[in-house]
């Protein structure tokens, strides 16, 4: 187990750079559309997701993680347990940034930590078809892949808005906290961590016997 | 003796190039020399052993165990990679690098690690893509050296050396080997280097093993024979594993020395021939006139 803490810590040391470069996006996108701020904590994630995916696969890289003395199977879990802290990081950035907006009164309104929730949950759902898609096609492909993600990711906001308005109780769920269908609830949380395993050990499939 | 690897039938199939049926098995304690060709498999086999590629059939083992996936790990600890090419993130500094890489070994010694960094004047500021193809080779080897490998599995890893640090490399490498317990699987074409160092030669050529022996024995085996072109008629040739033919005479290389030597001893020169002839003339065989 301590070598996927080791591979994490990798992926930390390896977007260092890529971490710094967050200060500017979320003071700029602060200034420009702080009332969006609850999809700002997808964007990071899955841009620090795809940096720490491509570094990986440049200039042979992938070759030095196989030499390590960690399984396969090791170095694909490690990667979606990167999810955890990429959100984390991704969620604290946000909430700080809202925080500050408040206090300097750009932001009146209390914090809409549902929204900042389900927005925050969708990135490890979006990482279950990223991930899978990026140990099959490995270099090749990469770029399209990363831009085709990054548009999806774009597109996202709207994409939760015409979610709740297609269902209206999640719409209800968001402004009020009430859920009258708890058995969708149970549905929607289930069918959220299938699809999470199921990309991991589709990874896992395409990643274990691969050449490289 | 006992066997570090142990390659069994191992076959991988490519559009356009073949390993077949490679069994081989290298021992413990000695320095073993992959020479062959460009494109002969020496950099697949070499990437089978560290589970890069995956052989279609046949099995591997190392220090005794098969090399699945289940034991992989375990196997890698006590193994020390040396690629010609770099494997590091290039981005980040010798520093950090060396930070990834430590916590994964067990048997990680910093201060035979300072060593090295030391010895081979590594920069550990610097980062990995400026540094000269010879000093990622350096760093590679460092960072083999420190985690007590039982076998060092090095891939071309004197291209791009300068000729001091060829030799100094060499040098360290016979150190490193005087501990029994240590091996070294070195791929080259560059066979001078195996001349100085190799205790066994494994041949590869066009995707099958042509030999492995004890590198003395092979002088005992094959002869090299120059001479002039009227001692040459059909049936003479065919001794010939290689010939080349020019104005003067000939050159060839016979694997039965002491055929050779009873019929060539009167009437040409017979030389114990270098590696670098042996594998010219092998791989060449009976189409090597020029």
């Amino acid at each position: 187990m301590y070598s996927s803490l080791h591979l994490i810590r990798k992926d930390f040391m390896l977007t260092r750079k890529f971490l710094l470069l967050m200060v500017p996006y979320y003071l700029l996108m602060g200034y420009l559309n702080a009332e969006a701020y609850t999809v700002f904590s997808l964007f990071p994630a899955l841009l620090l997701l795809i940096n720490s995916c491509t570094i990986d696969m440049q200039h042979h890289n992938q070759k030095f993680l196989v030499t390590l003395p960690v399984p396969r199977q090791r170095l694909i879990l490690a990667k979606y347990l990167m999810l955890i802290p990429f959100s984390l990081f991704s969620l604290i950035c946000t909430l700080v940034l809202y925080v500050f907006a408040f206090k300097i009164g750009k932001l009146d309104a209390p914090l809409r930590w549902r929204e900042l929730g389900l927005t925050t949950a969708i990135f490890p759902l979006i990482a279950s078809f990223y991930l899978p898609v990026y140990y099959w096609l490995g270099q090749k492909g990469m770029q399209i892949v990363n831009m085709v993600f990054m548009l999806l990711v774009m597109l996202n906001f709207s994409a939760l808005t015409s979610l709740s308005e297609s269902y209206p109780d999640l719409a209800l769920w968001i402004k009020s906290g009430k859920f009258d269908n708890a058995l969708l609830v149970v549905i929607g949380i289930l069918a959220y961590l299938v699809i999470i395993y199921g990309s991991y050990l589709l990874s896992l499939r395409i990643f274990v016997k691969k050449d490289i | 003796m006992s066997d570090v690897i142990q390659l069994d039938h191992l076959t991988k199939s490519y559009d356009r190039f073949e390993l077949r049926d490679i069994s081989l098995t290298i021992k413990e304690g000695f320095i073993t020399g992959l020479i062959g060709p460009n494109g002969a498999g020496k950099t697949t086999l070499i990437k089978m052993m560290m589970g890069m590629v995956y052989p279609d059939q046949g099995s591997i083992s190392m220090f005794g165990q098969n090399n699945q996936l289940s034991q992989a790990a375990a196997i890698k600890e006590r193994i020390g990679y040396v690629s010609d090419e770099s494997i590091y993130y290039e981005h980040l500094t010798v520093k950090q690098m060396r930070a990834i890489i430590a916590p994964f070994y067990p048997r990680w010694d910093q201060d035979t690690y300072m060593k090295f960094q030391e010895l081979f004047k590594l920069p550990p500021g610097k980062k990995i893509k400026e540094l000269s193809k010879g000093m990622k080779i350096k760093f590679s080897l460092a960072i083999a050296l420190s985690h007590g490998a039982d076998l060092l599995i090095m891939d071309e890893p004197t291209s791009g050396l300068d000729p001091v640090f060829r030799r100094e490399m060499l040098e360290l490498l016979s150190e490193h080997i005087q501990d029994e317990k240590k091996s070294i699987l070195f791929s080259t074409h560059n066979t001078t280097d195996l001349d100085r160092i190799a205790d066994y030669i494994v041949f590869i050529n066009d995707g099958k093993i042509i030999f492995n022996e004890m590198k003395e024995s092979l002088g005992e085996q094959y002869l090299l024979i120059k001479g002039g072109k009227e001692l040459l008629d059909r049936d003479v040739r065919r001794w010939f594993v290689g010939i080349r033919e020019n104005g003067l005479g000939f050159e060839g290389l016979i694997s039965n020395r002491a055929e050779g030597e009873r019929y060539f001893k009167d009437t040409a020169i017979c030389e114990t021939p270098t590696l670098e002839e042996i594998m010219y003339y092998t791989v060449k065989g009976s189409e090597a006139h020029v």
